[in-house]
């Protein structure tokens, strides 16, 4: 009874697991096609060759990998060829990915730096920014991982405060412990799912953008972004989207001329 | 009456009107005696209370003191209560201490009027100790209020420019019995067409004059950006609140009036909505200036330097501050002129947002460190920050002065600094980018986001398990630890199969005698263990009639029996077995230990 109650754990065990680890990938071989054109891509940069760098990675790309790594370079690249737009939405999805990474980051404030329509900055503390750093210095994976970690701890300490009773005092600061960071943590990784999920951003791509009041070019021009700029998608319908930028002024803009991050 | 959560700490504000006016005192003082008489206003809607009360004060402790005699109270409905409160009075006079108590006695009428009109109250009049003094009398106006709340939107402005300030304000005039009105929630019906905030953290009520009454209003202010041009239909704002219903008790005793909710503790909730207004919002003119973030407003700038004269390779603070009446985002950061050899880092950028009057004013400071390379005399030209003016209809700039900056010889810069950059080497210098990062490991798919898998959060359902299962292992190596018996019965098949496995090895050693033993201190063993009874020294028939007791068939009592038999012949007679025979017989005690495992009840 005993063994074949064990093996049914395991079952249900292996399961789950496979149901967690074998993600929508790309098959092998289009992720090793992927791989070889990355170092292609790699090799032309080094080369000073980045129109090709940039033909190498898109290839990369249409393999249907996505990779920050990848993103990263492909948006150096096009950065070399002064395309300002692209290069931001791809440093942009590769620090979706990952948040923490330092060069990514210095890469986009740089790019940033380089725009016309300069986002404006958030008033900022000592305090705020520490905790945007914290909240910044995980993946979203990462932090779900650590989510589960103490949450099997919680009820781990839990159960050894009745099992294990001599040690009670132990367990009670230890499950204490764990609630407090959960409890901490919790609404960072809130907000990093509603990012994911929720947040609707995108970059302009074209030099110019005309923002018009209603959804065509027969309404009022209200006025132009630029290549580079961090919009909000409201609302989008056929052709056109509602964007709101980031100093709260907003009208429609052509689709086409977005690119989601 | 209160607004959102902010409910009065005295109940007598309750009774609306929270001024008292003193209308009328009366101050008599006699030997025996004093007594006044005060009203808390004389001007109240139809089902308002309002309060007379007489203060009447004695040397000695009366308990049964009268009640004044006030007349013309027939227009209202009375309810009335009494208080008593001692002080005391201690004077030195030579020396000599005297203390004089004294009683103070409150006799309270809440009085509300069904009927609006004049009415006259009095002459009140106190008796006692054959004494009488006449307190005056009064004239109380009664309007007519209707129950429920009246809504008056209205804006400052008809017309504005995109990104203009300007005020929405939601008159709110309550009427008789409204007990809770909660805050108006504007976020979805005009969150998209404007960018807002509330002028306000509290809100309070005041009095105004609406048709010549004074009457008690609430005013929600809240400041509307707007961020689209075109016709705007506001739409009504509903505001939810709370109507009480008239079912109080009617005991005559004021403390009734009190203990219960005002009209007797049942409330309804009910909801009014506003009428829409209509605005219209104009598109800023094109084309706008270079560096135009969108600001529309009044706005000046100021630059300060905290250091006017200091060596090269020093750090100095340049605060520049943007003030103005535009939406608060608008105010981005200003265009740096031309800042030579200086070395400029990004700036520490706080904002700050205050209420003057019924305009918002948005404050940011960015404060700059700056480093001067080289020994000089150097100067930050006018920084300016491009606005749309909409009085005037056209574009301005705010400009600060020149800032002249003395820079004494010290220790020069050759190279610009550190890894966090400056404007000036990113737009100048031509400082580069982070190079591209090499293969390393294979590329892999990153967009898995777990969250996504209904199997990661599957396995959130194993800790609440684990804990579930040692708290129930924990209970039972608790009960298993108090109870002995239990303890042998759960353990007798494990502790049969230890004996029978040393029987197997005796077995395959063809040691016939010691494989009986073992075989035998197995099945006694087993049964010793389950059925928590010795059946080491029994005999055949005791051990026959234990196991019919506990259920055994004849079946497997008759095997255990043959077994019994078997063992002991071999034990202590001598007997020999081939070894096929002996598997044959452990085969046998395997199904007789499998038969009495299922068959023994307990």
């Amino acid at each position: 009874m005993k063994i074949r109650a064990i093996t049914a754990l395991w079952a249900v065990l292996l399961a789950v697991g496979a149901v967690i680890f074998m993600s929508p990938s790309v098959a092998r071989a289009d992720a090793q096609r992927a791989h070889e054109q990355f170092l292609a891509g790699n090799q032309a940069y080094e080369a000073g060759e980045f129109q090709m760098a940039v033909d190498a990675y898109r290839r990369a790309l249409d393999e249907g990998l996505v990779n920050s790594r990848l993103y990263y370079n492909y948006g150096n690249a096009l950065y070399r060829l002064n395309r300002l737009g692209p290069a931001i939405l791809y440093y942009e999805r590769a620090l979706k990915l990952t948040p923490h990474d330092d060069d990514i980051r210095h890469n986009l404030r740089f790019a940033n730096a380089r725009i016309v329509d300069k986002p404006s900055e958030p008033a900022s503390n000592a305090l705020t920014r520490f905790l945007w750093k914290v909240h910044a210095g995980y993946s979203l994976n990462q932090g779900l991982w650590a989510s589960l970690a103490l949450f099997s701890l919680i009820f781990l300490f839990a159960g050894l405060r009745t099992y294990l009773p001599n040690w009670k005092a132990l367990w009670t600061m230890a499950l204490v412990a764990c609630l407090l960071a959960i409890v901490s943590f919790v609404p960072s990784l809130t907000y990093r799912i509603y990012v994911t999920e929720a947040a609707r951003h995108a970059v302009v791509l074209e030099p110019t953008l005309n923002l018009y009041s209603g959804p065509g070019r027969n309404y009022e021009l209200l006025s132009k972004i630029h290549e580079g700029t961090k919009v909000e998608v409201t609302s989008a319908k056929d052709d056109w989207a509602l964007i709101k930028l980031s100093n709260g002024l907003g009208g429609y803009v052509t689709l086409d001329a977005l690119g989601r991050i | 009456m209160w607004i959102g959560n902010r409910r009065p700490r005295m109940r007598v504000s309750r009774f609306g009107f929270a001024f008292l006016a003193i209308l009328f005192t009366v101050h008599l003082a006699s030997a025996d005696f004093t007594a006044d008489a005060t009203i808390s206003t004389n001007h109240v809607g139809t089902g308002e209370p309002f309060q007379l009360s007489v203060q009447v004060g004695v040397t000695n402790e009366d308990t049964d003191l009268p009640w004044p005699i006030v007349e013309n109270l027939e227009p209202f409905t009375v309810a009335k209560g009494s208080t008593t409160a001692q002080s005391s009075e201690t004077t030195i006079i030579n020396g000599r201490i005297t203390r004089r108590n004294r009683f103070i006695t409150t006799f309270t009428y809440t009085l509300t009027a069904a009927q609006p009109g004049n009415f006259h109250i009095g002459p009140i009049r106190y008796r006692y100790a054959n004494s009488e003094r006449n307190l005056g009398s009064t004239t109380v106006q009664v309007v007519k209020r209707e129950p429920g709340i009246r809504l008056i939107p209205s804006l400052n402005k008809s017309s504005v420019f995109v990104g203009e300030q300007l005020v929405y304000t939601l008159r709110i005039i309550p009427g008789p019995g409204v007990q809770k009105i909660s805050r108006p929630e504007i976020q979805k019906l005009i969150g998209d067409k404007f960018w807002f905030q509330h002028l306000d953290d509290k809100i309070d009520s005041k009095i105004v004059k609406i048709g010549g009454e004074d009457t008690r209003v609430f005013d929600v202010r809240i400041v509307l950006f707007p961020l689209l041009a075109g016709a705007v239909d506001l739409p009504g704002i509903p505001v939810e609140y709370e109507q009480a219903t008239r079912t109080r008790r009617r005991t005559g005793s004021v403390f009734d009036f009190f203990e219960d909710d005002f009209f007797g503790g049942a409330a309804q909730s009910l909801s009014a909505t506003s009428h829409g207004l209509k605005l219209k919002v104009e598109p800023l003119p094109l084309p706008s200036p270079d560096g135009f973030s969108g600001a529309t407003g009044n706005y000046s700038l100021s630059a300060q330097v905290d250091k006017s004269s200091l060596p090269s390779g020093d750090a100095f603070t340049l605060t520049v501050t943007i003030k103005g009446d535009g939406q608060p985002k608008s105010i981005t950061q200003p265009q740096l002129p031309d800042l030579g050899d200086f070395e400029l880092y990004d700036p520490e950028v706080t904002e700050k947002t205050q209420v003057q009057g019924s305009t918002l004013i948005t404050t940011k400071t960015f404060k700059y460190v700056l480093v001067p390379r080289r020994s000089g005399s150097r100067k930050i030209d006018p920084l300016q920050f491009h606005y749309f003016d909409p009085k005037k209809g056209r574009y301005a700039s705010a400009s600060s002065e020149t800032i002249p900056i003395e820079v004494t010889p010290g220790k020069d810069l050759a190279e610009p600094a550190g890894v966090v950059l400056s404007q000036r080497e990113i737009t100048e210098l031509g400082s580069d980018i982070r190079h591209i990062k090499s293969a390393g490991a294979p590329l892999a798919m990153e967009n898995g986001f777990l969250h996504k898998r209904w199997g990661f959060w599957l396995l959130f359902v194993f800790p609440p398990l684990g804990f579930f299962a040692l708290l129930w292992q924990g209970r039972r190596r608790a009960r298993l630890d108090s109870d002995i018996g239990l303890r042998r019965r759960l353990g007798a098949g494990s502790e049969s199969r230890k004996r029978l496995q040393l029987a197997r090895k005796a077995l395959e050693g063809e040691d016939a005698r010691e494989f009986h033993r073992l075989l035998s201190s197995a099945l006694q063993g087993y049964l010793s263990d389950k059925l928590v009874t010795e059946f080491k020294g029994m005999t055949s028939g005791q051990e026959r009639d234990r196991l019919m007791a506990a259920g055994v068939s004849e079946n497997t009592r008759l095997l255990y029996d043959k077994l019994r038999q078997q063992c002991d012949f071999a034990q202590f007679a001598g007997a020999r077995f081939d070894k096929q025979t002996l598997q044959k017989t452990y085969a046998e005690a395997e199904t007789v230990l499998k038969s009495l495992d299922k068959e023994i009840r307990v």
